[in-house]
């Protein structure tokens, strides 16, 4: 609701334990625990997405 | 890296998130409380300037007699900004200290409003101190400062009406039409303290995200092969 950050990605498709794809909005992401979210960008588990196109993690987070 | 030392170094990672948040949240905290320290002063120095042109000398009969708001601006905001100068320099940052100025912020507003008569433009002096206030960027701070500022036009809009509203026969609901106004002001003011939060909380994520992405590069360099 107040968030500022400027996304950079539409959907952010994560890997669960099982090695299974979810896809995620942007606000659902940011909604994970912090300690969720830098376990899945430091173990490469996620990829981010804008309108279909892959955007590298940098660029996806860097607002 | 295992999965215990991927979750250790993520706790890690968060925390020193945290630890940047309530950094930058302390210095917000810190620097305002500082601001405030200086207002109290200039405030003081106001006041008497204030009730020596405003109310000047007096002539009571063929007596020059100084008029009784002088010591009153003096003594009355001596009292009133010590304490908030001594906290805003000794304790900066603390959550007692931003408390302990509002109330005193908006007693200020109370003198002021008392050494002009009740004069109706002195109450914007209100509406300043609680944008001024909203530096903070927390809300409490602004409920402490809209009790203060009610129950003291409630109580001096029954004992002494005429130095509040500069009349002597106010109707009684006044001091809720004062309310409200300073409500309308809060509304807006909290709003942009919890923005303000938000902002600073996503920051330090940002650099948390930022840490998670230099730590996967580093996992997966030759150089963290090689060591």
């Amino acid at each position: 609701m107040w968030g500022t950050q400027t996304v950079r990605y539409d959907s952010v498709q994560v890997q669960d334990a099982a090695s299974q794809w979810t896809t995620l909005t942007p606000a659902d992401f940011l909604k994970l625990p912090l300690v969720q979210r830098i376990q899945l960008i430091s173990g490469r588990k996620l990829r981010f997405l804008l309108a279909g196109a892959e955007v590298s993690p940098v660029d996806a987070l860097k607002d | 890296m295992t999965t215990d030392a991927t979750y250790d170094a993520a706790v890690l990672i968060a925390a020193r998130s945290e630890e940047r948040f309530q950094s930058r949240t302390h210095r917000v905290h810190a620097e305002a409380d500082r601001l405030f320290g200086w207002l109290m002063l200039g405030q003081w120095a106001f006041a008497i300037a204030l009730a020596m042109v405003y109310s000047p000398y007096g002539w009571e009969g063929k007596t020059r007699v100084l008029s009784p708001h002088v010591p009153l601006a003096v003594v009355l905001g001596g009292i009133l900004s010590s304490l908030p100068v001594y906290l805003a320099f000794c304790h900066p940052g603390k959550t007692l200290t931003r408390h302990v100025i509002a109330v005193a912020q908006m007693l200020w507003s109370a003198l002021l409003i008392h050494l002009t008569g009740g004069r109706i433009e002195t109450h914007f002096h209100v509406f300043g101190s609680l944008a001024f206030l909203a530096f903070y960027r927390d809300w409490r701070v602004l409920l402490t400062a809209t009790l203060v500022v009610a129950t003291e036009h409630f109580l001096r809009g029954i004992f002494w009406p005429e130095s509040i509203y500069g009349i002597v026969n106010p109707e009684w609901w006044r001091f809720l039409e004062h309310a409200f106004w300073v409500i309308f002001c809060d509304a807006f003011l909290i709003l942009a303290c919890i923005r303000g939060v938000n902002e600073m909380r996503e920051l330090a994520e940002q650099g948390a995200h930022m840490e998670a992405l230099a730590q996967a590069a580093w996992s997966n360099s030759p150089a963290k092969a090689a060591s």
